[in-house]
């Protein structure tokens, strides 16, 4: 018991020699100068264009990217656009274009949808992702 | 173009949406929002979500106004912004951590005077750009390419090979922005080739992608790579990287060395168009990572005929099969062991087995047939374009045997790696000192 209780002071005087050597692994604080990794991004802010205030005798385009049931949305969409909106012109640009409801991945190709879209001149533009 | 916009996304991805619109320029976008999930539910749920979203789409479409636009702050890409901190090494690295600079590991403090350092490992001017990173289109110099370099421990000698890396995923073709967005578990993976991997000392056997006292290049390039993606390009999950379970290779990317020396047939930059003397690298995005563990097969052709089985269990069924992706390139990443038996089996060329990949990778169309059942145009149409195919015919998962790229590497063993790719071009660039 004695021999047990001599290695258990043994053990807690050795722990004291031991803390402070682990506290002095900290570094000294130090004054850095150092260069903001995050940079400059390349932001050029675009002008969005004004809401129209009525969807009646307007034309109204449809855009999917693919992702599934975003179609189906807009299929119900359409119907309640229909129902509810006098002389709505709708067009599913899923069905017309179906080679443009991919996701884009570059500007270059959002650019090449986007002028598909409006080359049916379209009053709005109601668009549907999915997942 | 003048035209008023709806977008109807998912609670869950809507904020990729905003990011993404964000960095077109657009500081505001009018979204409607209709609880996750959309996809793989029933039509009667996802008619009566549409139903309940209708109203919000009607107000947005005639009511919603953007917020005044609020033009980013202007910063100069170079020479870059220069930051005072106190504290320790250990209070830098939590700070950069809370900031999002860094991804969970530690990084050395980048400091002028070792970016200074690093710099010298390159010739070229410190405020050139190289390039504008996706999706937070943050612009990319060599100053800030060393500044990432500094943090995840590279060496000034390896600057070139980072350097010629960022050129080739900053090729369109590589589909970064796709890669560093999708739901999809994708990382970046580099193949060195040429005599750059002795100089370096870049681990192209035993363990070349897993480590060890060699991979200090391998494993600290990939470190920069990824910080630059994440950090620079502003892509870490959950928004803009959506990735739905991601991979450890998002935080240090795959990195290493043909195993030229080993390597029955021409050099992978050779194959790829380089010249003999010179050193390149090419770059991949992956997805999957399938071992073909095969240490009982009699012949190189019995060897390929599981390969390709796998790839098409893998590639083209779990994800998609790519014949329209232009461009898009599937990967193998063979061991020497199994190079020697194919090549000794007859198949003398890399195109013999390219040619032989491409026959036992077909899948039947059936399977892909389940895999679009919620969708079958796009089966036909936008991305495997197999309009005219019959049910149980065997339809190939790339455009031509030339997109099964082969890569030699790796130790002794007979573990081969089928790296299935996330559907764009392995953009190769030559390494300039």
């Amino acid at each position: 018991m004695r021999k047990l209780t001599r290695s258990f002071f043994l053990m807690v005087a050795a722990g004291f020699l031991v803390v402070p050597a682990i506290s002095s692994a900290r570094e000294a604080a130090q004054e850095w100068e150092l260069i903001n990794p995050e940079g400059a991004a390349q932001v050029a802010p675009m002008q969005l264009a004004p809401r129209i205030t009525s969807l009646e005798g307007k034309t109204v385009v449809l855009r999917w990217n693919g992702k599934p049931n975003g179609n189906v949305v807009l299929d119900r969409v359409a119907e309640l656009l229909k129902a509810k909106v006098k002389n709505v012109k709708i067009i599913k640009a899923y069905e017309t274009n179906p080679e443009i409801s991919v996701i884009s991945h570059t500007p270059e190709k959002s650019r090449e949808i986007a002028q598909k879209l409006a080359a049916k001149n379209p009053d709005l533009v109601i668009a549907s992702q999915a997942d | 173009m003048g035209i008023p916009t709806v977008t109807v996304a998912s609670s869950e991805f809507v904020s990729l949406a905003r990011n993404t619109a964000l960095s077109q320029g657009a500081m505001d976008a009018c979204f409607v929002t209709v609880p996750h999930p959309m996809g793989m539910i029933p039509l009667n749920e996802i008619r009566k979500k549409a139903d309940e979203a209708f109203p919000a789409i009607m107000k947005a479409a005639t009511q919603w106004k953007p917020e005044e636009s609020k033009a980013a702050a202007v910063r100069p890409p170079y020479p870059a912004e220069r930051i005072k901190l106190t504290g320790d090494r250990e209070a830098v690295n939590d700070y950069f951590y809370k900031k999002g600079w860094s991804l969970g590991l530690e990084i050395v403090p980048p400091t002028p005077e070792r970016v200074a350092a690093m710099l010298k490992g390159t010739t070229r001017l410190p405020g050139e750009i190289i390039g504008v990173v996706p999706p937070r289109d943050g612009i990319l110099t060599v100053e800030m390419a060393a500044v990432y370099a500094v943090m995840a421990g590279c060496r000034p000698e390896y600057m070139p090979v980072l350097l010629a890396a960022l050129e080739a995923m900053l090729d369109e073709a590589h589909g970064w922005r796709a890669a560093t967005t999708t739901t999809n578990p994708v990382a970046p993976l580099v193949v060195v080739s040429g005599p750059i991997v002795k100089e370096l000392g870049i681990q192209n056997s035993t363990g070349a992608l897993g480590g060890g006292p060699a991979s200090r290049p391998n494993v600290t390039i990939g470190h920069a790579i990824n910080l630059i993606g994440d950090v620079l390009g502003g892509s870490k999950p959950p928004t803009p990287d959506a990735t739905t379970l991601g991979q450890t290779a998002n935080i240090i990317a795959m990195v290493l060395g043909e195993n030229e020396a080993e390597n029955p047939w021409e050099p992978f930059r050779v194959e790829m168009g380089f010249a003999r003397q010179k050193s390149t690298v090419t770059i991949f995005e992956v997805r999957s990572f399938a071992n073909n563990n095969l240490h009982d097969v009699k012949t190189g052709q019995d060897l390929l005929t599981i390969m390709g089985s796998v790839m098409a269990s893998v590639g083209a069924v779990g994800e998609t099969t790519k014949p329209c992706a232009p461009g898009n390139k599937e990967l193998i990443l063979m061991s020497p062991e199994h190079a020697s038996l194919v090549f000794s089996s007859g198949l003398k060329t890399k195109g013999e087995v390219q040619k032989f990949l491409f026959e036992k990778s077909k899948v039947q169309r059936s399977l892909l047939e389940l895999r679009y059942s919620a969708n079958p145009g796009k089966l036909d149409n936008t991305v495997n374009c197999f309009k005219g195919w019959e049910k149980w015919d065997a339809v190939p998962m790339v455009a031509k045997p030339e997109d099964i790229l082969v890569v030699v590497t790796g130790g002794a063993g007979k573990h081969s790696v089928y790296m299935s790719t996330n559907g764009y071009a392995a953009v190769t660039r030559e390494i300039k000192k």
